[in-house]
């Protein structure tokens, strides 16, 4: 089991570090607007799992890990990641990646995700009090919501992000009109 | 031809997380940060990792999920050693912002990071866990999380480089 999650973790650097997840500028792009890149490969990869995963769970077990609504917490922990990812340019993954690519900022984000764990044990009592525990909705999912089979979820879901992934432009207009200088590089 | 790596190593990154969750968990990084920190806490004063509300939870065993972690360095480094152009100087676009003070790239780093991993262990995953994984599962809190992520990050980065064009 461990040599497995090994060799998963090393296709997924790779993956990670060939597309260019692991860079600050393609990051910042993405959430500017300017090159959605990342923001498509990240879509087209959840949507791949939720098709094939749904499609061979009708074969075969699975080990799905739904995670809990818990709605403060979630969403407020969304918002304070937001923040750090945009100032940060990784997610607590690509900087690992960022590391073995010899980045100083990479490993300041690493460290900084070290300090931020401690703080997190640390305060963990309160924030289960406060954050985590109120409003938990529990493992929901679209299906069980819905009340309809989740392979038919899967599929009307996955549709749907492949039209919204091909319509999504890499380069938004909007962009290209806003910086008219480098419109000749695009 | 246009190009699409996006295309391309986003499927390969869809299969990846579809063997990982027909053969063990999905793709999930950020919960091995309290995992590492917690072992290290755990040396210093023995019997914490049991008695800790947050460690007892997610436990301080090296198992997959630590594996995993150690894995992206590798596949980092694979990726990095093949490239013919390595990019890890200060960021391109970071510079054209605030100039060449690598001493303050770090300080945003630093707090990035202490950012991204506090807020990720509030919510219970990252980037990995809850939209790669957690959408992909039709699980409600991915999309909250991502909604979260995404509304913050946007303004984020337009407040840090909105003025300065690309």
């Amino acid at each position: 089991m461990l040599l497995l999650g090994l060799l998963t973790g090393v296709a997924f650097g790779f993956i990670i570090q060939r597309v260019g997840a692991s860079q600050y500028d393609n990051i910042l792009k993405s959430l500017l607007w300017r090159d959605t890149t990342i923001i498509k490969f990240m879509a087209v990869a959840l949507t791949t799992t939720l098709i094939t995963t749904q499609t061979l769970a009708l074969w075969i077990p699975m080990h799905f890990a739904i995670k809990a609504l818990y709605v403060w917490g979630v969403l407020l922990g969304g918002l304070i990641f937001g923040v750090g990812f945009a100032l940060a340019g990784y997610c607590p993954g690509t900087a690992v990646v960022g590391i073995a690519e010899i980045k100083k900022d990479a490993a300041m984000v690493v460290l900084g995700g070290m300090v931020g764990a401690y703080t997190f044990i640390l305060s963990y009592s309160w924030l289960a009090k406060y954050l985590i525990a109120p409003m938990n909705l529990g493992k929901l999912t679209w299906p069980t919501m819905l009340g309809v089979a989740p392979i038919i979820v899967a599929w009307v879901m996955g549709i749907l992000f492949c039209v919204v992934i091909y319509i999504l432009p890499t380069v938004p207009k909007l962009c290209k009109r806003v910086s008219g200088k480098n419109q000749s590089s695009i | 031809m246009e190009k699409r790596p996006w295309l391309f190593w986003g499927i390969i990154l869809g299969l990846l997380n579809t063997f990982a969750i027909m053969t063990y968990a999905p793709l999930g990084v950020s919960t091995t940060y309290p995992r590492l920190v917690g072992a290290m806490m755990d040396i210093l004063q023995p019997g914490l990792a049991i008695t800790d509300p947050y460690l007892k939870i997610i436990g301080i065993k090296i198992g997959w999920e630590t594996m995993l972690f150690f894995g992206l360095f590798i596949g980092g480094l694979i990726g990095y050693l093949i490239d013919k152009t390595p990019k890890n100087g200060l960021p391109a676009l970071w510079t054209k912002r605030f100039g060449t003070n690598a001493s303050l790239r770090m300080v945003h780093a630093f707090i990035g990071g202490f950012l991204v991993v506090f807020g990720a262990r509030l919510a219970g995953g990252c980037t990995s866990g809850h939209i790669i994984s957690g959408m992909a599962q039709m699980a409600l809190s991915g999309w909250v999380f991502a909604t979260g992520v995404f509304v913050a990050g946007m303004i984020t980065a337009y407040l840090v480089h909105g003025r300065s064009e690309a």
